[in-house]
C-alpha cells in the first residue's frame, strides 16, 4: 500500500548533525569558535600570526589547506597551537574534519579558536563547521565588487574584514559599495578594516575575539 | 556546489527512512539562497536516485524563492540577492525562507495489503 512518509530533511543532515555536535562542545569547554573565509591570498594567515603574537596560548588555529602544513607551521613560530587539515582536492572544510582536528588541540588555556577555511568565497559558506559565526575577509586588491558577486556567502557572514588597508593610498576603492552590498545581504553584518602587516584594527580585532568590544 | 555529494547524502538520508520498503516517489525544495544549481542537482538526483531505487521513481524538485519583508511594509518575492524592494526601492529588509535544500516527503510501498 501506498504511503507518504513526511521528511522536513535537511540535505546537509549529516554535517549539521556534526556541526552542533562540535557547537556543544566548543560552549562546554568556554570556547568561542570562529569560521574564517576569504579568498586565496587576502591574508588569513598574516592575520592569524599578528592574532598569534598577541593572545599567544589563548589562541589555537584548524587551518585548512589542499596540500602543505605551510600555514599552521607559519602560526605556530608565534606562540599557538595550530593544527593543519591537508584536504588533498577538498575544496572547504567539513564539521567532521574540524572534530577530527580538534581532538589534536590542548585545550587547557585556549579561549578562542579561529578556523582559517580553504581560500574559496563560494563552498565554505555551505558548510557549518559548529562556529559562533563566519567571518568574511576581503583585501583591497581584489576590488570592491566582491560582497555583491558572492552573495552565498556573504549572506551568511556577521562579520567582514577589510584588510590591507595599508595599501588605500595606492587602490581605488569604494568602501560604501562594499559596506552596502554587505549590509544589503545581511543587515546586521559588522565591519572591520585592518592592515595585518602594520597592525592597524589589531586591538579592535583582539576585542572583538575575546568578546570585550 | 557539490551538488553530487548532496545528491548522495540525500540517497543515504532516503535509504534510511525508507526502511527497506519501495520507493516510489521524492520531493525536494532547493532554496535561491542555498547557493546550489537546480539544473545540476537535478542531473545528479536522477543519476544517483535512479540507480539506487530504479527507473520508476518519481522525483519532484521544486525551487523556493527568497521571500524578503521591507521596511515600508512590502512583502515581495527577492528575484536576486541584491535587488531592491519594487515598492521603495529600498533595501532595508529581513530574507525569510529559501535558506536550504530539503527533502520534504517520501512515497513508499510498505507491503502491506489496503
Amino acid at each position: 500500500m501506498k504511503r507518504t512518509v513526511d521528511m522536513q530533511s535537511p540535505a546537509m543532515e549529516r554535517n549539521q548533525r556534526q556541526a552542533e555536535a562540535n557547537r556543544a562542545l566548543f560552549h562546554a569547554l568556554g570556547v568561542r569558535v570562529f569560521n574564517l573565509i576569504s579568498s586565496p591570498g587576502a591574508g588569513k594567515t598574516t592575520l592569524l600570526e599578528a592574532t598569534a603574537d598577541r593572545l599567544k596560548e589563548r589562541l589555537a588555529v584548524i587551518v585548512g589547506d589542499l596540500a602543505t602544513a605551510r600555514d599552521a607551521d607559519r602560526i605556530r613560530r608565534h606562540g599557538c597551537q595550530a593544527v593543519q587539515i591537508e584536504t588533498g582536492g577538498g575544496c572547504h572544510l567539513n564539521a567532521e574534519q574540524v572534530a577530527h582536528a580538534f581532538t589534536e588541540i590542548k585545550t587547557e588555556k585556549v579561549k578562542v579558536l579561529i578556523i582559517e577555511n580553504v581560500g574559496n568565497l563560494v563552498c565554505p559558506s555551505a558548510y557549518d563547521l559548529g562556529e559562533e559565526m563566519k567571518i568574511g575577509m576581503l583585501s583591497l586588491p581584489e576590488g570592491d565588487d566582491k560582497p555583491g558577486k558572492y552573495p552565498t556567502l556573504f549572506l551568511r557572514t556577521g562579520l567582514v574584514l577589510i584588510n590591507k588597508m595599508d595599501l588605500a593610498p595606492v587602490m581605488d576603492y569604494d568602501f560604501d559599495r562594499v559596506y552596502n552590498d554587505c549590509r544589503t545581504l545581511n543587515p546586521g553584518v559588522r565591519f572591520l578594516s585592518l592592515a595585518a602587516k602594520t597592525g592597524l584594527g589589531l586591538d579592535d580585532w583582539n576585542r572583538f575575539l575575546t568578546g570585550e568590544g | 556546489m557539490h551538488e553530487l555529494s548532496m545528491a548522495e547524502e540525500m540517497k543515504n538520508l532516503v535509504l534510511r527512512k525508507s526502511d527497506g520498503h519501495q520507493v516510489l516517489c521524492v520531493d525536494i525544495s532547493i532554496g535561491a539562497l542555498s547557493g546550489v544549481v537546480k539544473d545540476s542537482l537535478d542531473f545528479c538526483l536522477q543519476s544517483v536516485f535512479g540507480e539506487a531505487f530504479g527507473p520508476g521513481l518519481k522525483l519532484t524538485t521544486r525551487w523556493v524563492p527568497a521571500r524578503a519583508l521591507c521596511g515600508c511594509g512590502n512583502e515581495f518575492e527577492l528575484p536576486g540577492p541584491l535587488d531592491p524592494c519594487p515598492a521603495c526601492s529600498g533595501f532595508n529588509r529581513t530574507l525569510e525562507g529559501g535558506w536550504d535544500v530539503t527533502i520534504n516527503f517520501i512515497e513508499i510501498d510498505d507491503g502491506k495489503q489496503p
